[in-house]
């Protein structure tokens, strides 16, 4: 049984773990608390990506982004994590 | 005679500097090789200067990094040829897994440019036998993304620190890294500003001039 190929979108996000996100505390204490959104606890920043790939299905694609932002070292795992925020046709 | 590649990127900005220092204030045979046309086995060390390699897009130093270029100079720094990165070119080393760790956005999150002092932690590298044992000298930083990141300090061989203040944040105030076969070092600050006393202001010392005479010192004699 072939499966068909298809066109998806996938939306991928790099924040930081671990280490300081200045940032990010800097939106918040500058931008968010200073114009009194105080119910805003913290703000994380981060960079995206969006890959539009061919593949067979959406879970296919997004294992192959996976795979391509470990092997090309889109993110730097000493200092960040891939979050795979979502996937649709394209 | 000895000859070490000055590597240009797309977007590096350091490297007439460094072919400067090379040839001029210390005398080395210096070749400034566009990064494509780097070939293993050809130089005695490379030197990756400062700058904005690919504009820093994605994170500074990360394009550069994967470059084919970066395959053929790990092919030399596994081989034992001194490797040395500086500000943008100790990114790419980062990057490209010759040293370890990671450099982030500074804290506080600004481009910092100015002159500061550094401690040299390590003198048993080709680029820093010279220096007394934990020396303290003066160089210039102008990096955005310098905050050197860690999980494990005591797992790495640090080069250099920064001494009095830590400018970017950088975990333990490092400045510089090396390997633990010593020919691959990366700092921050920028030791070819510093090599000549007329590019010096007044309450400084040309401390990047010590480095430059220890690599040449190694090429010629062993290290």
């Amino acid at each position: 049984m072939s499966e068909t190929q298809g066109r998806y979108l996938v939306h991928v996000i790099i924040t930081l773990k671990g280490s300081r996100d200045p940032e990010g505390e800097t939106i918040h204490r500058d931008l968010v608390i200073a114009n009194g959104f105080n119910s805003i606890n913290r703000v994380i920043s981060g960079k995206y990506l969006g890959f539009v790939v061919e593949s067979s299905s959406e879970s296919e694609a997004i294992k192959y982004v996976k795979d391509l932002c470990t092997r090309a070292r889109i993110y730097n795992p000493t200092v960040h994590k891939l979050l795979v925020l979502g996937v649709e046709g394209a | 005679m000895p000859r070490v590649a000055v590597i240009r990127f797309p977007g590096t900005n350091g490297d007439l500097d460094v072919v400067h220092v090379l040839r001029n204030v210390v005398g080395v045979d210096t070749e400034l090789v566009w990064y494509d046309d780097y070939r293993h086995g050809t130089y005695d060390a490379v030197v990756i200067p400062g700058g904005f390699s690919y504009g820093d897009w994605l994170r500074a130093g990360a394009i550069a990094a994967r470059s084919w270029a970066m395959k053929e100079i790990i092919m030399d720094a596994e081989g034992g040829i001194p490797v040395l990165g500086i500000c943008n070119g100790f990114q790419v080393l980062v990057e490209a897994g010759l040293l370890p760790g990671a450099l982030l956005p500074n804290d506080p999150p600004r481009f910092i440019t100015r002159w500061i002092w550094v401690r040299v932690n390590d003198s048993r590298t080709p680029f820093t036998r010279l220096y007394e044992s934990n020396e303290v000298v003066s160089m210039p930083i102008a990096h955005g993304e310098g905050r050197y990141f860690i999980d494990n300090v005591d797992e790495i061989r640090v080069a250099f620190t920064y001494f009095g203040e830590n400018p970017n944040g950088s975990i333990a105030s490092i400045a510089g890294v090396a390997n633990y076969s010593s020919n691959v070092l990366g700092l921050m600050p920028h030791p070819e500003r510093s090599a000549e006393s007329v590019l010096v202001p007044r309450g400084f010392m040309p401390g990047g001039f010590k480095l430059w005479l220890s690599l040449r010192e190694s090429l010629r004699g062993g290290w």
